[in-house]
């Protein structure tokens, strides 16, 4: 299948919104600083933004956007449901935190942290397709989730770095490290798990042996091995994934210990590498994306 | 309940294309676009044989929209555009398709088109201008080898009926009148992902590839 860059771009950025979302809840859940809560909502709804323009460039009508959405079973209005949802929990946060002058009431921040949640599951199970072996797998709703978990504490740990410019002498903050250690090893095993379902998702194409196509009669033909996640383009794009997540890791058990001017670099680079990492798999996805009856 | 369909005997399709020139002339198919193409599975060896010339065989298939029992295409589609009718048929509003994509996607047989000029999906509709006035599909109708078949499964496939043999008066014929005998074996279907394919292919004396 062909890259569907505003669908790549879109989940991309919706679970970076989510995560950053979600990390910012977990942060005031856990009564740490108030400083970079504002910052990091506004953040987190232009990712949400960002993610919602990239995917209408995947639609050949938006003169029709208001046709529909009413079908619940459609993974797409799902999405959409999800979307809102979360952009009136951001609403309510906004609230609370003008209110509070900086708090978010623990109810809120929980029901926050589930709405991310919902968020990245119900965007990862619209490409949840029988048709496509290669996405039919839980690994890949959960590697939606594993991005949501690198970007998320990372970008936090950023936006809180750069909201308290000039406290260079600041004890490292331990939690953040670790969140970010945690985010980032468990994208990388969602990363891996992702691409291991897909290589062991071949079986599932209808095979045929010998065929020939009158119509497209120049086509190369189909085989299961083209649509491996360790074969032909998509080779390279597993490899970047791969890579890149690990880096990502890797960076993260490097923020240990790190003083708290250098934390917030680091989580930088933690955030380029989970971003790329997390483009790159979606390729790998998509190119790997054949029909079970992958002869047409 | 109504399920219309197509039934082909495959031991009788000779890959003329016939169907899917016809189904592009009489429903203005979109160059590159295919509502109905024609597939030829093998030269595969015979089981028993010497795996060589000529212990070989092979047949054609012709693979369109399966209006399947229970469509995916359906279940993702956001506004509804995609839809079952009560004649079991799946058709596209185009009026309410807003080109996402995600049928084209959910597709298992890849069947579905994005029409690049009008920007929305397209796809077999069986030729529903044509049945709705008690006529037949235009691939079953120009059918050379008298493969193609159409009817409603409700009723079994031996009320399937083909073009006539003679003038326009006469009755279309029942796959029964044309087609050899066959067994409940030899009746197959497209690979079930849950959707449950309504088409049906009659293939006898070979082996049909693809499981089902």
């Amino acid at each position: 299948m062909e890259l569907q860059w505003p669908l790549i771009l879109f989940t991309l950025f919706i679970s970076w919104s989510a995560g950053l979302y979600a990390a910012l809840n977990l942060h005031a859940l856990a009564k740490g600083s108030k400083t970079a809560r504002m910052p990091a909502l506004a953040s987190s709804a232009v990712l949400l933004a960002i993610g919602g323009v990239a995917v209408f460039f995947h639609l050949e009508h938006w003169d029709r956007i208001f046709n529909g959405f009413g079908h619940l079973s459609s993974g797409i209005t799902q999405e959409l449901i999800a979307v809102v949802a979360i952009a009136l929990c951001m609403v309510a946060t906004l609230a609370a935190l003008r209110r509070t002058g900086g708090d978010i009431p623990a109810a809120l921040a929980v029901l926050n942290v589930a709405a991310a949640l919902a968020l990245v599951l119900v965007t990862g199970h619209s490409y949840m397709m029988s048709a496509r072996p290669t996405w039919e797998n839980p690994a890949q709703m959960l590697s939606l989730l594993g991005n949501a978990c690198v970007l998320g504490p990372a970008s936090y740990t950023v936006i809180d770095g750069l909201a308290k410019r000039g406290e260079e002498h600041r004890k490292p903050d331990s939690r953040a490290s670790a969140a970010i250690i945690i985010g980032s090893i468990a994208n990388a095993a969602t990363t891996c798990a992702f691409i291991a379902s897909m290589a062991a998702s071949s079986s599932s194409f209808t095979q045929i042996d010998r065929f020939f196509d009158g119509i497209l009669a120049t086509k190369p033909l189909a085989t299961v091995e083209s649509y491996s996640p360790f074969f032909g383009d998509a080779l390279g794009m597993t490899v970047a994934a791969i890579s890149l997540s690990v880096a990502a890791a890797a960076l993260a058990v490097a923020s240990r210990r790190k003083s708290q001017a250098r934390l917030p670099v680091l989580a930088m680079l933690v955030v380029a590498c989970g971003a790329m990492g997390s483009v790159a798999l979606r390729m790998a996805m998509y190119a790997t994306g054949g029909s079970v009856f992958m002869y047409y | 309940m109504t399920r219309y369909a197509i039934l082909t005997d495959l031991n009788r399709c000779v890959q003329c294309l016939t169907c899917s020139v016809a189904c592009k002339m009489a429903n203005d198919v979109p160059v590159g676009n295919f509502w109905n193409k024609v597939l030829r599975i093998g030269p595969n060896p015979i089981p028993g044989g010497s795996g060589q010339f000529p212990d070989v065989e092979y047949y054609s298939i012709p693979i369109g929209c399966q209006h399947c029992e229970k469509p995916e295409c359906v279940e993702v589609c956001p506004t509804g555009a995609s839809r079952k009718l009560e004649n079991g048929t799946v058709q596209i509003d185009k009026e309410k398709c807003i080109g996402c994509q995600f049928c084209v996607m959910a597709c298992p047989y890849g069947v579905r088109y994005l029409n690049e000029e009008e920007r929305v999906v397209e796809k077999c509709t069986l030729c529903d201008q044509r049945t709705a006035q008690g006529d037949l599909p235009e691939c079953v109708r120009q059918c050379q080898g008298r493969a193609r078949f159409f009817g409603d499964l409700d009723q079994g496939i031996e009320s399937f009926r083909g073009p006539k043999m003679g003038p326009e008066e006469t009755e279309f014929l029942r796959v029964t009148q044309t087609s050899r005998a066959w067994s409940e074996a030899d009746v197959h279907h497209l690979p079930d992902v849950g959707n449950a394919p309504s088409f049906r292919y009659i293939l006898r004396n070979r082996t049909w590839y693809g499981e089902e």
